[in-house]
């Protein structure tokens, strides 16, 4: 204890100097305290969720950017705190943005170093043979998030399936569920506005197929944890993380929520915890709703990915790029299934070469029947993956 | 994933009315005048508007009460001066002027049986240099128009909050002084909401205000608005006001109805006020509530069913209903409390702030008001006892939503966690103190007055004559009194008294939730109980060591 009285003491230990205020309570903290109710808070949101098990093995979905280089982090951080006993990956989808995806993919790189976890990158363009670039070159900037976001979620399974992992954690924080929260109530979709705020998502609660994608859970340990603390915390951490936005990105429609969710915060900082409050409560009323029952679960058909139509999302997308059709997929859906038809129709013979994910995605789902453990072997250039040091771990 | 959601695709309305863009200029109804109105994208000529209101309002009403009708119930009309409400009052009076051979005809009993308007005044809070002009007049506007319709009229004054008959019982004489279970030096050290406790105080002080009338305690009208102003000078955001002040509202409103014997309540919400309420309240914290307070059909409040049955009216087309109809409004009806702004970081508030936005949007993607509306209206309210409400907004309240507050905002130091042991006795001991981790209990004083800042609740019995209070509260209600100044709240030491309290009907939940039957009951308890027990904090304190600080060493403490 000093001698004289400190100016401006920290709320929590009296002992130090503060030299932040704390964005979800307006509380004046010091560096360490801060570090502490941080990573308190996570380690709260983790057990008490009761997301992993001892012995799981995780994967981090790394963007390089601030979220996920700070979860790498933390999860590394209280692995090693707590002995959850997890095997911690590193697992990055690279969509092939030049300028954007490539500079952020060397940070995850130098991630992988620091942290010391191994990393697997797996390519939209391995995988679907479509880069992000290619795409937007073939269907403009409008709609191409659509492309983005359901190749990605798709992505990150395979890769999953490929670490042979029980778990995907990813690095959405508490200002993009409450914003998504949002959007959902003012789109009226009360099927998402269930599901979104809830911490793990596991794609087939009722599992019909042996597929292994229904056994990897999903979990966002960041749920309750604000954007601007991330910020602070790498900041503070002098963390390597690549900030830019995607040169793709902005969607008018949820860009006003984001823009209606910081005014908020700045009126009241706690209105994010709140609107999550919120959308939980509201979750539990729709789940007494019969009439908003989410659509059964089945395979699809081509590439036995989990979907709820016979043919899943992103080969229906991918067909609509290879046949030159990009609308397919976007829009209305039964006009999509009429199209699909009419090209199937077209196209008889569905292994020829103008559409690689057919035979590709076959390979895959008996792949993953046949053995969890063994790598799938599609992937073009696997061999450069295996090669890479820190995957002699995996 | 964040860019992943699709925007909003074109609604069904959005369509239609493109297909019917071959009949620019005419009513989309008859098809034969010129169109004078145009709503979203359907064009109407007057009267065509007019019937097409009127059958969504019966709709709605219908739909309000969809069981075939053996009682005629009476309805309270809530009338603000607005336009919504106006139009309420003139689509009831459309709806209930039957023409004589189906009065009379026995077969069809009335779905009303007698209409009652009420007015809450709210003109004490306008601004405070127009308050000369506008002092008593909009209760005796809102008279004249509901005498207009020979309806009987219910007028009552916001700040009538604070008279004792404005309650359950009729006459609860007592009032809710809220403390902080930290002693007010800590406050500032620890930067942290504390827990709050209420002490019920009698309404009875000997004060200039009070005088006797008929046996029960009559405060004077100048003493409630002092009250009134009191507390909401001691919020420290428009939010926090004008939450509590639609409490107020809704506490008042469900009164009047009660006693004019009413069983059904009809608001006059538009929806576009509706959307902004969805929104708002969400973003407030009140998810919880939220289905009760927006639904068409609300049975949450006991023996009064509220009814919305504009909630599908645009307020535009609202306003344009008064104004071909001619209907007198009340131009200033309501509260802005914009004077009450002290800084000029509280100039919005959430809701105002919600406005802006929905209407904005709703510029740009015009469905958003109906598909907001919408999806709410599928939810299904929460089942929770009605004797289990919130205080102070007297709606459901959600189970350990303190719990979850603590566990997703830590407040303890770095020291603390390495014994959790010690962290998990605390919690077992008492809400409280686990609460407010490391300092509460702290420098207290052993002075008899502040005996225990143990939550009566907690542990069954009344031990002291603090009541718990935060841990009575529905989870918005907890977030919005975080704007409280702390500075004006009572400490645990008596001594200190807070400068504001919380109106009767607050006081009687907080009694009735705690176990106490009647004021005297909670009074006779009190004095039994404070001179037998034995001090708990020293046994506490013991518990607790380690983590208090010697508050000596923080005195030049500056929040913020």
């Amino acid at each position: 204890m000093p001698d004289k009285p400190l100016r401006n003491p920290c709320n929590l230990c009296h002992a130090v100097r503060a030299i932040l205020k704390r964005p979800k309570t307006g509380q004046q903290l010091c560096k360490e305290c801060f570090f502490h109710v941080f990573e308190t808070e996570i380690h709260n949101t983790i057990v008490d969720n009761k997301l992993f098990r001892s012995g799981d093995r995780v994967a981090i979905g790394a963007s390089g950017g601030k979220d996920s280089t700070v979860l790498a982090y933390v999860m590394k951080l209280l692995n090693d705190r707590y002995s959850y006993g997890l095997d911690l990956v590193l697992l990055s989808i690279d969509e092939g943005i030049t300028g954007y995806r490539d500079d952020s993919l060397e940070t995850v790189k130098r991630n992988r170093d620091q942290y010391r976890i191994p990393l697997l990158i797996i390519s939209y363009k391995d995988l679907y043979g479509w880069s992000m670039d290619d795409i937007v070159k073939e269907i403009g900037r409008k709609n191409n998030c659509t492309f983005c976001g359901v190749f990605r979620r798709q992505a990150l399974d395979r890769g999953a399936i490929m670490l042979n992992v029980d778990h995907i954690v990813t690095g959405h924080n508490a200002d993009d569920i409450a914003e998504t929260v949002l959007m959902n109530i003012l789109r009226g979709d009360l099927p998402r506005l269930q599901r979104c705020t809830s911490i793990i998502t596991n794609d087939t609660s009722d599992d019909s197929s042996g597929l292994e994608t229904s056994k990897i859970l999903r979990s966002k340990p960041f749920k309750y944890t604000y954007e601007k603390e991330i910020v602070m915390y790498a900041y503070f951490k002098k963390l390597d993380y690549f900030s830019t936005e995607c040169i793709y990105s902005p969607n008018a429609y949820r860009g006003h929520a984001r823009v209606f969710l910081k005014d908020l915060e700045a009126i009241r900082r706690t209105s994010i915890v709140d609107i999550i409050h919120s959308g939980e409560a509201l979750s539990a009323s729709v789940q007494a709703n019969e009439s908003t029952k989410l659509p059964t679960m089945s395979t699809c058909t081509r590439c036995g990915y989990i979907s709820s139509n016979e043919l899943c999302k992103a080969c229906l997308l991918l067909e609509g790029l290879n046949k030159g059709l990009p609308q397919l997929g976007i829009g209305h859906s039964s006009k999509i299934r009429r199209m699909h038809e009419a090209a199937h129709a077209l196209q008889a013979t569905p292994s020829s070469p103008a559409s690689p994910l057919a035979s590709l995605s076959t390979a895959d789902g008996a792949a993953a029947r046949d053995e969890r453990g063994k790598l799938v072997t599609h992937i073009r250039d696997l061999n450069r993956l295996e090669t890479m040091p820190t995957l002699q771990a995996v | 994933m964040s860019c992943s959601v699709e925007e909003p695709t074109m609604t069904t309305a959005e369509k239609r009315a493109k297909a019917r863009a071959v009949h620019v200029g005419f009513c989309c109804k008859c098809k034969t005048k010129n169109s004078t109105i145009i709503i979203r994208y359907a064009e109407y000529c007057d009267s065509c508007f007019l019937i097409a209101l009127d059958s969504k309002f019966r709709t709605a009403l219908r739909n309000a009460r969809p069981y075939r009708v053996v009682a005629p119930e009476n309805v309270m009309l809530a009338f603000s001066g607005g336009s919504s409400s106006r139009s309420l009052i003139h689509l009831f009076d459309v709806f209930h002027s039957l023409p004589a051979e189906v009065v009379s005809n026995k077969q069809q009993p009335k779905i009303y049986n007698d209409i009652h308007v009420c007015h809450i005044d709210e003109s004490c809070l306008f601004e405070q240099d127009s308050v000369d002009s506008t002092l008593h007049t909009t209760l005796e506007q809102a008279r004249e128009i509901a005498t207009g319709y020979k309806y009987p009229f219910h007028g009552v004054r916001i700040e009538d909050i604070y008279d004792p008959a404005w309650t359950d019982s009729r006459c609860f004489d007592g009032l809710a002084a809220l403390i902080t279970s930290l002693p007010k030096d800590q406050l500032a050290i620890t930067g942290q909401a504390p827990e709050l406790l209420s002490h019920i105080l009698p309404l009875a002080t000997p004060t200039s205000g009070t005088l006797k009338t008929e046996g029960s305690v009559k405060l004077s009208q100048q003493d409630k608005i002092d009250r009134l102003k009191a507390l909401l000078a001691v919020c420290t955001t428009l939010t926090a006001r004008e939450t509590i002040l639609q409490h107020f509202r809704s506490s008042l409103l469900v009164q009047l109805a009660k006693r004019a014997k009413c069983t059904t309540l009809a608001l006059g919400d538009s929806a576009t006020r509706m959307a902004v309420q969805i929104i708002g309240l969400t973003a407030i914290g009140r998810g919880y509530s939220l289905p009760h307070e927006t639904s068409l059909l609300s049975d949450w409040v006991q023996d009064c069913k509220v009814i919305r049955p504009l909630k599908d009216c645009l307020v535009k087309e609202l306003d344009t209903y008064c104004r071909l109809n001619e209907l007198q409004v009340i131009e200033t009806h309501a509260a802005k409390l914009d004077w009450t702004v002290r800084t000029r970081g509280e100039i919005k508030s959430i809701q105002r702030l919600t406005e802006e936005f929905i209407t904005g949007l709703d510029k740009d993607f015009p469905s958003t008001v109906a598909t907001v509306c919408r999806t709410v209206a599928k939810l299904t309210p929460p089942e929770v006892n009605y004797d289990n409400r919130c205080p102070l907004c007297l709606g459901p309240v959600q189970e350990g939503v303190q719990q979850w507050k603590e566990r997703i905002t830590v407040f303890t130091a770095p020291s603390s966690t390495s014994d959790s042991k010690v962290e998990e006795t605390l919690q077992d001991t008492d809400g409280c103190c686990s609460a407010n981790g490391a300092a509460c209990c702290g420098g207290g004083g052993g002075s008899n007055t502040s005996s225990s800042c143990m939550p009566v609740a907690q542990n069954g019995r009344a031990a002291a004559t603090s009541l718990s209070f935060s841990s009575l509260l529905c989870y918005g209600c907890l977030t919005n009194l975080r704007d409280l100044d702390l500075a004006a709240m009572g400490s645990k030491n008596a001594d200190e008294p807070s400068s504001f309290d919380l109106p009767p009907y607050v006081a009687e939940a907080i009694l009735k939730r705690s176990g106490y039957s009647s004021l005297e009951d909670y009074a006779e308890r009190t004095t039994l109980t404070s001179a037998g027990t034995k001090d708990p904090q020293e046994s506490l304190r013991e518990q607790i060591q380690e983590f208090l600080i010697a508050s000596d060493d923080d005195d030049d403490e500056g929040d913020d």
